[in-house]
């Protein structure tokens, strides 16, 4: 059912104008019925007529009548006798009696005519006028129930068609049910029936341990005059524990109390289980990276004493027994110790690496314009002997960890400053720009550049795309660079050609100081 | 034993404790060294002797560690003002924080580069036993 179709069966009058009611006249003789029929023939409704009680009785099984005109005096079972049979049957109990009966009816003959159920006497001989104006009377009446009917079975259905169970409980303890939709019978197991029938609660098949939690939601959203929503454990028939997700809020009577509860139950089982198996792979990944990582902190921290240890006693080697040793053994030590040093670098930066992923990112509002300058000047001894063209272009301002970001430029631009070392011209460009929800910032050089078919390597730990011999480094630099900038937030990427120079580009969201 | 230590060096590897008594050989302070290797010997001599200008006390040791040693010392009255110089491999800020929370008086993460770690081993035994005034 649509929204559309609702408000336009909505609109007064949901009998069909086209539609017709029916009147049953019950007379045994023909000139009866005749001159109500004549009287009723401009009201433009069905006139239907039935000669004897056992007739209208089977008239009245089959259909509704708006009114039912009643002749008392009928051989037979008379009109008395009719009206009560009408009024012991369901569909008719409420079907409007009018007697018709002779003006010299006694008040006791009219008192058991109302006894019976008539709703009104019409004496012989009538006015027609005021015939048709009595039953225009019960024709709007029953258009009005009709009507009245029309509308609660359309908003019945809209109820019952509502995928979860919609609820209404008694307020206060143990919350009998006064209504709830079939669907509690898919989530509970057990049909509404039951909890209408007061053979259990919506409370009962709560699990037992998040019952306390459930009264207590429920008790805190009545006190503050507010609806309560929660999720909690069933225990379905079957035996399996599901969860749902309740909503629903208190009717207060008109001194305030709480009276009742409405409300809808939806399953969410599978939606739960699906988070409940993401929260324990999200802890799983969290546990396994919280362990590599101080696995690598431990081992590049106990790898450092038996390195220090190598280039301290082949240093005392070569400065208190220098003179015994020759040339070769001297340059073999001087090996020994290099390589030292070189293993040296690689822990250091693995250690930086590794606390990378630990550090919390603690931001500020970061000049960036600032600190490029400022590491470009502590990069400047590396390339004093052959100056550098630089370009720094204004870069837009970041809320970001001003330590951290600092990494991501001193890396990026002693890259740039290293791998133009072959140029005679050696280009360095720096710059920025706002993009939407993010900044993209980049570094460019006119170096030696690199294929892209190794660009996938490019962030990995320990890979490198040039020999030592051409240039030196450990590998760790750009995985640096990218888990800095995925700690951030932002994402990281590299465009360049062989002996074409490079260009790294990286973006930071950018963030509003109440969204930190 | 060396009763009249200036120096306690606490450390367990003893190649950093070789590396350490060279260093402080080349200025001929070895012979006021005394070198222990675990945080039980470290208490016991402290308890037994005449205190030392500076103690150089490694974090990583076996039985009682570093920052405990550091803890005891500087929860009694006796050995409170006692100078104790961390000397680390460690490079943690957790360690640092550790330690100065613990009461060290300084935090020297050893290098690994041997002429760097002579230099850090001699600046530092040079400035506690020559340049700095504790109390008795």
């Amino acid at each position: 059912m649509t929204a559309v179709s609702l408000a336009s069966d909505a609109r007064p009058g949901a009998l069909p104008a086209g539609r017709r009611a029916a009147i049953l006249l019950v007379d045994d003789r023909e000139d009866g019925l005749l001159s109500l029929e004549a009287a009723l023939k401009e009201l433009g409704q069905d006139l239907v007529k039935a000669r004897s009680g056992q007739e209208a009785l089977s008239l009245l099984f089959d259909q509704d009548f708006a009114v039912v005109l009643l002749d008392v005096l009928m051989p037979g079972m008379d009109g008395f006798e009719t009206a009560e049979l009408i009024r012991k049957r369901e569909r008719s109990r409420y079907t409007p009696i009018i007697f018709v009966t002779a003006a010299d009816a006694t008040p006791r003959d009219i008192a058991r005519g109302y006894a019976v159920g008539a709703v009104d006497y019409l004496f012989k001989p009538f006015a027609p006028e005021v015939l048709k104006a009595k039953v225009a009377i019960f024709l709007e009446l029953f258009r009005k129930s009709q009507e009245l009917q029309a509308s609660e079975q359309r908003f019945r259905t809209l109820v019952t068609n509502i995928p979860g169970a919609v609820y209404r409980l008694a307020a206060g303890m143990p919350g009998q049910a006064l209504f709830v939709t079939d669907p509690i019978e898919r989530i509970s197991g057990f049909p509404a029936r039951d909890f209408l029938d007061r053979r259990r609660t919506l409370l009962d098949i709560a699990h037992p341990e998040d019952r306390p939690r459930i009264l207590a939601s429920v008790e805190e959203a009545i006190r503050q005059r507010k609806p309560y929503a929660l999720d909690y454990r069933i225990l379905h028939r079957g035996g399996e524990t599901r969860w749902v997700y309740d909503k629903g809020q208190a009717v207060y009577d008109e001194r305030g109390n709480a009276r009742q509860l409405d409300g809808v139950l939806f399953d969410i089982t599978d939606r739960k289980l699906a988070e409940q198996e993401l929260k324990r792979r999200t802890h799983e990944l969290e546990t396994a990276n919280k362990e590599l990582d101080a696995f690598s902190y431990s081992v590049s921290h106990d790898l450092r004493a038996p390195l220090r240890a190598i280039d301290g006693f082949s240093q005392i080697l070569l400065s208190e027994h220098g003179g015994s040793l020759n040339e070769d053994a001297r340059r073999l030590l001087a090996i020994v110790r290099e390589n030292t040093n070189k293993m040296g670098q690689l822990i250091n930066d693995l250690l930086e690496f590794s606390r990378m992923g630990r550090a919390s990112v603690c931001r500020s509002e970061v000049d960036l314009t600032e600190m490029v300058r400022s590491v470009l000047n502590d990069l400047a001894p590396t390339y004093a002997g052959r100056p550098v063209e630089l370009r720094i272009d204004p870069l837009p301002s970041a809320r970001c960890d001003p330590a951290l970001i600092r990494l991501i430029f001193l890396n990026l631009l002693s890259n740039a400053v290293k791998y133009t070392r072959p140029r005679e011209t050696r280009r360095i460009a720096v710059g920025g720009r706002v993009d939407g929800e993010e900044n993209v910032y980049f570094v460019q050089d006119n170096g030696v550049g690199f294929s892209m078919d190794y660009a996938h390597k490019l962030f990995g730990v320990f890979q490198r795309l040039h020999s030592p011999k051409e240039f030196e480094g450990t590998g760790v630099g750009l995985a640096l660079v990218q888990r800095v900038v995925h700690r951030h937030g932002g994402r990281v990427w590299a465009d360049a050609k062989p002996d074409g120079g490079a260009t790294f580009f990286f973006t930071l969201p950018r963030l509003k100081e109440a969204s930190l | 034993m060396t009763p009249s230590a200036e120096i306690l060096l606490v450390e367990d590897n003893p190649s950093d404790a070789e590396l350490a008594l060279r260093a402080l050989r080349t200025r001929n302070l070895a012979d006021r060294v005394h070198h222990v290797s675990d945080g039980v010997e470290a208490l016991a001599f402290l308890a037994a002797s005449p205190r030392p200008k500076v103690v150089l006390l490694d974090l990583k040791l076996p039985k009682v560690d570093g920052l405990e040693v550091l803890q005891r010392l500087k929860s009694d009255e006796r050995t409170r003002t006692l100078p104790v110089v961390v000397l680390t491999s460690s490079r943690e800020e957790r360690d640092v924080r550790e330690s100065y929370e613990r009461g060290a008086n300084s935090y020297i993460v050893k290098p690994v580069d041997f002429e760097a770690f002579v230099a850090a081993v001699l600046n530092s035994a040079s400035y506690w036993l020559h340049l700095n005034q504790s109390p008795a």
